[in-house]
């Protein structure tokens, strides 16, 4: 079977296999042939290798296979629930949110159950200073402890307490104070972020320099606060 | 080979196939979703979810004209799905100001006439656009230039939802209130047609702080948020 | 050797080996031509918005011509990208794709029924109307009429033109396939079928229950406890029924009719039969069964029914059983052609090797969404306008071209004018879509990664930003796809104005065609039996 290539091309026009040109089956009408094929031609090996990757995919979706009662609705990829959606979580409480500020930056001396290092580091349960004045609490927290401090019969101070001041905001250092207040058998009131604010400016001269017993007992003695309103 | 022996067959045939996806398709979900009633809110007098105005309805019509669902959805998915909760798109305040967060159910639709779920997302979902933008002079200078309030946006302009016309008297109310780039020349104002108000009706209306009780249709309570 | 055309005074063209061909040809010519031409100017118009549209999507510092185009479409409402966009869908969809579809679904039905048209002016007329439909519709998305559903924007006063004109096509389609000649069956007339059938449950459902005329003004009647206070579909379901309709209309209305079109003329061409063509009725009912529904992609994650999209992922999920048999039926009979129609196959052949090709690739798009992660991962991105336009450019258009290039002459019987201007849309095509198909592609994977990003700081902002550089390749692609579609609307244009100074001329020198009579051989047929 002989193929000539009958077109008319300009001199300028390239030939040769690389360009299109029309071909005999462009203007001639080709004999008829069966549409289909047929011989029975087996399909391909790497066919049914990549079908089978796509069912394999395909019955991915039933990891996520949501059919648990009527009116659940689609999780996307989320997995199977077990029942019902679950509500979305609250939002922390503050006692919450000091929990975890706690535990990520006081835990490490203070322990997280509030005990401390016998010498080192003062108990945070059960302790007066704690319970007591909500500034002289605030003070604390902001500015430091350093030298010895005696809370409940037993003496701490071989190391200094840094000032938390510049690292959290008066939200924050209200978070974990109200939860040293209500953890641990504490029983005291919440702190408020006003309350730490006033406490703020009202030690700023501290504000590099750590307090000591002395200082501390100067902005309210033990027992309990006539001006704290339970 | 005949790849249709029988027509009627090939018909039957071709029907009951198309039968098959519209049933398992459109029809079981409508039953399932297409007939929610709304909600007495527990322990109030609230409808969930939240009727709008008429001229919030009228501004449905807006939107759809002017295309805003091709680059705008409405639809927060879960968390387990995508980050849409993440982004803030789910969070609306209910009638205490407390906060709700959750992704999008049926029965947030069905007050809505035409409601616009959308495929695809070059600008935020807008399901409760009425939460961050609650304030319709905000809403009328970003449809002016979105540019203003956003650096980033690639947005277009709605200045033909606008009118700059002469100040008469006094400025008027809803003038908007723009930068030295885009404000009119002295002695003028630009203020929103009544289009640029159905609009931004209906975007206002976009928010769905109201709580849904568990019912029939499996959607769990949402409690209050308990920040305080 | 019969010597096809005469050397005589008379113009030369060609003159169809098979008079009875011929014939039927001449019978539907100047419905199926209108078709054509109308179908050539919607895709110069659709191809024009889209990349109107494509480059407002992203900031025009590099090209300050675009500018200008912005300032229009922000000072004006016609111009806005919300109204261009969905313009350019519907004119590429409605006005190229489906009435080129229609008028080639005329001339194969006509062919493969041996069966010439009886009455041209029904069709005339039901083609006018289509058009007529378009264009109003087209008109009413500029004024605002636009109904905001996706590919359902055509107010109803165009819609209703287009189910008239549809009406009367679908009619004369199935009585002439009724009325075939006994014998006459070919694969591609299920195809057709399954098109015809599939439009009018399609379209009635989707442009009746989404209209958005028949939005009352208030939402909601408490009062009388019907909440479905809305559209005919209410609520959520607006967005389902959508869906089922959009993925719809590319499965079972493009795909069916592209592919009616590559049984046919692949065979023609190149001579061969179709290769694994016991396995052509498996992918034709498992197409109908599990192609549509692709339309769960667009449902992943959202407020429906948890059993729907599961089951739905599913039986999407299985499409690649009919890709793969189609696929690999057209693609290995394509390549296996070589010998017959030669290296590059000529000017219609290579057309149909692309579409065959995009046919696969837009299967294995579809099998990518049906899995979970990748549609929650890819379904608000640019990747769900990567596979619409592997539907419309990628798949459908080729298989249209590939079909003109064969068609027109004969039904004009005067010959293309020029391979160069052939070789120039075939590469710029080719390269465009290519180019498209992957910036949209990775695009939408990194704006999908992006926007799925669980950090609060992540915004939409830092989202488009990410994007930006893939629409600026996409509109510089789009542009390039857009060139060599006005090469060959050039390309008509040129033929149409020589054939017309023919034949009011009947110049010969006008007559210089492309093609000189074929002295050569004509190739024998591949097996003993001749039939259809």
């Amino acid at each position: 079977m002989s193929q000539e290539n009958p077109h008319v091309e300009s001199p300028h026009e390239p030939s040769g296999d690389d360009a299109i040109q029309p071909t005999a089956p462009d203007f001639i009408e080709m004999p008829e042939v069966p549409v289909l094929s047929a011989e029975k031609e087996a399909l391909p090996v790497w066919l049914y290798v990549i079908c089978g990757v796509a069912l394999f995919l395909a019955g991915s979706s039933f990891t996520g296979f949501q059919v648990y009662g009527r009116g659940m609705l689609d999780q996307g990829a989320g997995g199977p629930i077990a029942s019902g959606v679950a509500p979305p979580a609250a939002p922390p409480t503050p006692a919450e949110l000091g929990k975890s500020l706690y535990n990520g930056n006081c835990a490490n001396c203070h322990q997280a159950t509030g005990e401390g290092q016998p010498g080192s580091y003062p108990p945070l349960a059960n302790s007066p200073w704690v319970n007591g004045n909500k500034k002289r609490l605030a003070a604390i927290m902001l500015a430091g402890v350093a030298g010895p401090i005696t809370v409940n019969g037993s003496t701490y101070g071989t190391q200094v307490m840094p000032g938390w001041a510049g690292v959290f905001t008066d939200e924050k250092l209200a978070d974990i104070t109200t939860y040293l207040r209500s953890t641990w058998g504490n029983t005291a009131n919440a702190v408020t972020a006003d309350e730490i604010a006033a406490a703020r400016s009202q030690c700023a001269a501290h504000a590099s320099s750590p307090y000591s017993e002395a200082d501390l007992l100067a902005i309210a003695p033990h027992g309990p606060d006539p001006s704290d309103k339970k | 080979m005949n790849p249709i022996p029988s027509f009627r067959g090939f018909f039957g045939f071709i029907f009951a196939i198309f039968l098959f996806t519209w049933l398992g398709f459109v029809v079981f979900p409508w039953l399932e979703i297409g007939h929610l009633p709304p909600i007495q809110d527990e322990g109030s007098t609230d409808i969930a979810p939240w009727d709008s105005s008429g001229e919030a309805h009228a501004g449905e019509r807006i939107y759809a004209a002017d295309g805003c669902v091709y680059c705008h959805t409405q639809q927060v998915r879960p968390e387990s799905s995508g980050a849409d909760i993440v982004r803030g798109w789910g969070t609306a305040k209910d009638a205490d100001g407390k906060e709700v967060t959750r992704r999008s159910y049926p029965r947030d639709y069905i007050w809505q006439g035409q409601t616009f779920l959308g495929n695809t997302r070059s600008g935020a979902d807008l399901s409760n656009v009425g939460e961050r933008f609650p304030d319709a002079a905000k809403l009328y200078s970003y449809l002016y230039d979105p540019y203003i309030l956003n650096g980033h946006s690639s947005m277009p302009e709605f200045r033909f939802l606008f009118v700059t016309q002469k100040i008469s008297g006094q400025v008027s109310q809803d003038a908007l209130v723009l930068t030295p780039a885009d404000a009119p020349p002295a002695g003028y104002e630009v203020v929103p047609t009544a289009q640029a108000r159905a609009l931004v009706a209906y975007l206002l209306s976009l928010k769905k702080g109201y709580h849904l009780k568990p019912d029939e249709a499996g959607i769990p309570y949402v409690p209050p948020s308990t920040k305080s | 050797m019969a010597t096809l055309f005469p050397t005589t005074v008379a113009p030369r063209g060609f003159v169809s080996t098979d008079p009875e061909l011929a014939a039927i040809d001449a019978s539907v010519r100047w419905p199926v031509l209108v078709c054509l031409l109308s179908a050539v100017h919607w895709m110069v118009v659709g191809t024009f918005l889209l990349v109107y549209a494509s480059s407002l999507m992203h900031p025009q510092d590099a090209f300050p011509i675009l500018g200008w185009f912005v300032d229009l479409s922000d000072n004006f409402s016609m111009f806005t990208y919300g109204r261009v966009y969905p313009a350019a869908i519907d004119c590429l969809v409605y006005g190229w794709a489906s009435t080129a579809g229609l008028g080639l679904t005329i001339w194969l039905l006509a062919r493969t029924s041996r069966n010439p048209a009886h009455s041209p002016a029904a069709l005339m007329t039901a083609v006018v109307f289509w058009n007529l439909g378009v264009a109003i519709g087209l008109t009413g998305i500029f004024m605002g009429d636009s109904n905001g559903v996706e590919l359902l924007e055509f107010p109803a006063y165009a819609s209703w033109l287009l189910w008239f004109a549809y009406a009367v096509l679908a009619l004369w389609a199935i009585a002439t396939y009724l009325c075939r000649r006994a014998g006459n069956d070919h694969i591609a007339q299920a195809w057709i079928l399954v098109a015809l059938f599939a439009f009018p449950w399609l379209y009635g459902a989707g442009s009746t229950l989404l209209d958005n005329r028949l939005v009352p003004a208030a939402g909601g009647d408490v009062a009388h406890e019907s909440w479905v206070g809305s559209l005919p579909g209410s609520g959520v379901m607006q967005g389902v029924i959508d869906a089922w309709y959009v993925h719809g209309i590319y499965t079972l209305w493009l795909a069916p009719l592209g592919l009616a079109l590559l049984y046919y003329l692949i065979p023609k061409v190149s001579g061969l039969s179709m290769r694994y063509g016991s396995y052509a009725q498996v992918a034709f009912w498992t197409w109908i069964i599990f192609a549509p529904w692709t339309a769960v992609h667009d449902l992943v994650g959202g407020p429906v029914p948890a059993e729907t999209v599961s089951i739905g992922l599913f039986l999407s999920g299985l499409i690649f059983i009919p890709v793969a048999l189609i696929g690999i039926s057209l693609i290995s009979t394509a390549f296996s052609a070589e010998h017959t129609v030669g290296h590059h196959g000529g000017v219609v052949f290579p057309f149909l090797v692309l579409s065959s090709v995009a046919f696969v690739v837009t299967g294995a798009c579809e099998q990518i969404l049906s899995i979970r992660g990748a549609a929650d991962l890819l379904r608000f991105t640019m990747f769900r306008e990567c596979n619409t336009l592997l539907w419309i450019y990628g798949f459908f258009s080729f298989i249209v071209f590939g079909s003109m290039y064969y068609i027109v002459p004969r039904l004009l019987d005067f010959g293309w004018r020029s391979a160069m201007l052939v070789r120039i849309h075939y590469y710029t095509s080719l390269y465009g879509i290519l180019l498209v198909i992957a910036m949209l592609g990775f695009g939408g994977v990194m704006q999908g990664r992006q926007l799925e990003y669980p950090d609060v700081q992540v915004t939409i902002n830092s989202v488009n930003d990410v994007c930006i550089s893939y629409y600026i390749a996409a509109t510089m692609c789009v542009s390039l796809v857009a060139v060599g579609n006005g090469v060959f609307a050039f390309h008509l244009g040129w033929m149409l104005i020589d054939w017309l100074r023919l034949r009011v001329r009947g110049n010969r020198l006008a007559a210089e065609i492309l093609m000189e009579p074929y002295e050569g051989d004509i190739p024998a047929a591949k097996s003993e039996e001749v039939t259809a």
